[in-house]
């Protein structure tokens, strides 16, 4: 079978990875490394209403509204479950962009993302405004704005009816200029 | 000193030979089964593809602090992921139909893993480590050396025993880094908050989990969420004591593995489906390679599977090469409930099959390996 010293390699191989995930955050989990989501928060819970955080994105239809985006297909072929982190900065327009990261939870782990930072060029900065562009031009949308919508809403339980909604956060991305 | 080496010496043999027992296969050309069912299984539904990074903008490139893809300074040239994918699917089919299926399978998962670097580099790893991790190991199971085109030669690294002890160690590792966690704040006797509804909204509101009976959670009373957190915590931090206890235990937490999935599927449209491969490898395939060994001697047969082989083929590479979402038969959504009811299919037949295995008492003569590769401990022996 195997040697104490294979087993003590493969002890550190799998201790160390979860070491600085469980103790820096998950901003420094490594890649690869044998682990599964822990998702270990919780959220209050009320048996009449709950309360969520979500974002959404809207823009200009062709009448001129702000209307809701598909966000499956404006993302696509990126997969749907990259969205949080990619609002999260705002599809690189975000002041700062290669720097957010998500899951900093401790000041090591702000400190390497800020040095290890992702230059994000004007150039590419465009790149992304175009390819926005174009996927909203999928969906019939006009190319020129793209608004990011935190809200808060108080959702009644079972019915869904919404009690209460709050925008969190709200900002509007110039995709023309 | 000499006395706690030799104690602790003693301890680590006498834990691999415990894990040996649960584990050991009832028969090792079974693995060559289980090779082709795990091949076709990613050829049809899991392959990664990679080619559609090349098309997203720089701006998005946050790769993880700790990434091979962090030494990179932004997403490589389409050329690369276009070789790669190359790679993956070529290395693929060769580990399927067992063309020197050690070293393919092998370059499979090294091409894997750099693609799957630059995958996570939007800013989120997804957890698909455990179908990676069995392919690591089965690669030296000698599970390329029957029902292959070109076989693997007899390798002293081969070893279906320590292949399946160590995966099964990597699985309770891996339930432990979600479990322990969640238990320090899940098991907090307060119904007023709860984990497994966190889990639940994020999915229902930010990324439109409705499918299947997603809805009928919004009716769960406090008490049952309560319930749900508790299960969660006990089944992925109990895997290693099932393991230990006996070969019969660690089938029966194989069992309530895939109810636990057919129960996210249902309510959290999560189907986290790579995993049924990983609980399978520890079932007993010999039913099925003894009806392939028998089928694969007619030639209609051969024709038959070399022709789905390249159909799938076809449809992967197109998938991977032609991204123009006008040409695909589903939209992204429906690609997500398909995903689901293939899930739901897959937990399904797993279930069965493990239960099977379970319910089955094989004769002690047949959990032999044949020709004497590597003798299986059935005993521990000191």
């Amino acid at each position: 079978m195997f040697s104490l010293r294979f087993t003590l390699v493969l002890l550190a191989v799998l201790l160390i990875p979860y070491f600085l995930r469980s103790k820096y955050g998950v901003a420094l989990e490594p890649y690869p490394a044998v682990m599964l989501p822990s998702g270990s928060g919780t959220v209050d819970v009320d048996p009449d209403k709950t309360k969520v955080k979500f974002t959404s994105l809207y823009a200009l239809n062709t009448e001129g509204t702000w209307s809701k985006v598909d966000n499956a297909r404006l993302l696509y072929p990126i997969p749907i479950q990259y969205l949080n982190p990619i609002l999260a900065k705002e599809f690189g327009l975000k002041e700062n962009a290669g720097a957010i990261r998500p899951g900093i939870q401790s000041e090591l782990a702000g400190n390497l993302s800020m040095a290890w930072a992702k230059q994000i060029t004007e150039q590419d900065k465009k790149e992304a405004r175009a390819w926005l562009g174009k996927k909203l031009k999928q969906q019939n949308f006009q190319e020129s704005s793209l608004k990011v919508v935190q809200t808060v809403k108080t959702i009644s339980i079972p019915d869904g009816r919404k009690l209460n909604s709050r925008v969190a956060y709200e900002n509007t991305l110039r995709l023309d200029q | 000193m000499k006395t706690l080496y030799a104690w602790t010496n003693k301890v680590n043999t006498l834990f691999w030979e415990r894990v040996c027992l649960s584990t050991t296969p009832e028969n090792v050309k079974a693995l060559s089964a289980f090779r082709i069912v795990v091949g076709l299984f990613m050829l049809a539904i899991y392959v990664p593809s990679f080619s559609w990074i090349a098309g997203a903008p720089q701006a998005l490139f946050t790769p993880p602090l700790l990434s091979l893809a962090n030494l990179f300074g932004g997403f490589p040239a389409p050329t690369f992921f276009y070789l790669l994918d190359g790679v993956v699917l070529l290395s693929l089919v060769c580990f399927t139909i067992g063309v020197k299926a050690r070293i393919s399978t092998l370059v499979f998962l090294l091409a894997c893993l750099i693609g799957l670097s630059f995958n996570f580099s939007f800013g989120k790893i997804d957890h698909s480590i455990l179908i990676y991790s069995l392919l690591l190991c089965m690669s030296f199971s000698g599970w390329g050396r029957h029902l292959a085109v070109l076989p693997d030669k007899a390798s002293r690294f081969d070893s279906p025993s320590k292949s399946l002890s160590l995966l099964s160690i990597l699985l309770c590792f891996a339930m432990f880094s979600a479990g322990f966690e969640k238990a320090l704040s899940w098991l907090d006797f307060d119904p007023t908050k709860n984990g497994f509804l966190g889990w639940f909204n994020d999915g229902y509101y930010t990324l439109d989990r409705h499918y299947l009976l997603a809805d009928y959670v919004n009716y769960f009373p406090p008490l049952l969420l309560e319930v749900f957190d508790y299960t969660a915590v006990v089944f992925e931090l109990s895997p290693l004591f099932f393991l230990l206890h006996s070969r019969k235990a660690w089938r029966l937490w194989l069992l309530i593995a895939c109810t636990f999935h057919v129960t996210n599927t249902f309510l959290l449209n999560i189907p986290f489906i790579a995993n049924s491969m990983v609980y399978l490898a520890f079932t007993d395939f010999t039913w099925l390679y003894e009806k392939m060994s028998n089928l694969l001697k007619r030639s209609y047969v051969k024709a038959l599977g070399t022709g789905a082989i390249v159909l799938l083929l076809i449809m992967r590479g197109k998938e991977a090469y032609y991204l123009d979402t006008s040409a695909a038969l589903l939209s992204p959504s429906d690609k997500t409930e398909l995903k689901l009811y293939l899930g739901l299919l897959l937990w399904i037949f797993a279930i069965i099959l493990i239960a099977r295995s379970l319910l089955h008492r094989r004769p002690t003569a047949t959990i032999r390996e044949p020709n004497k590769e590597i003798v299986p401990v059935l005993e521990p022996q000191f």
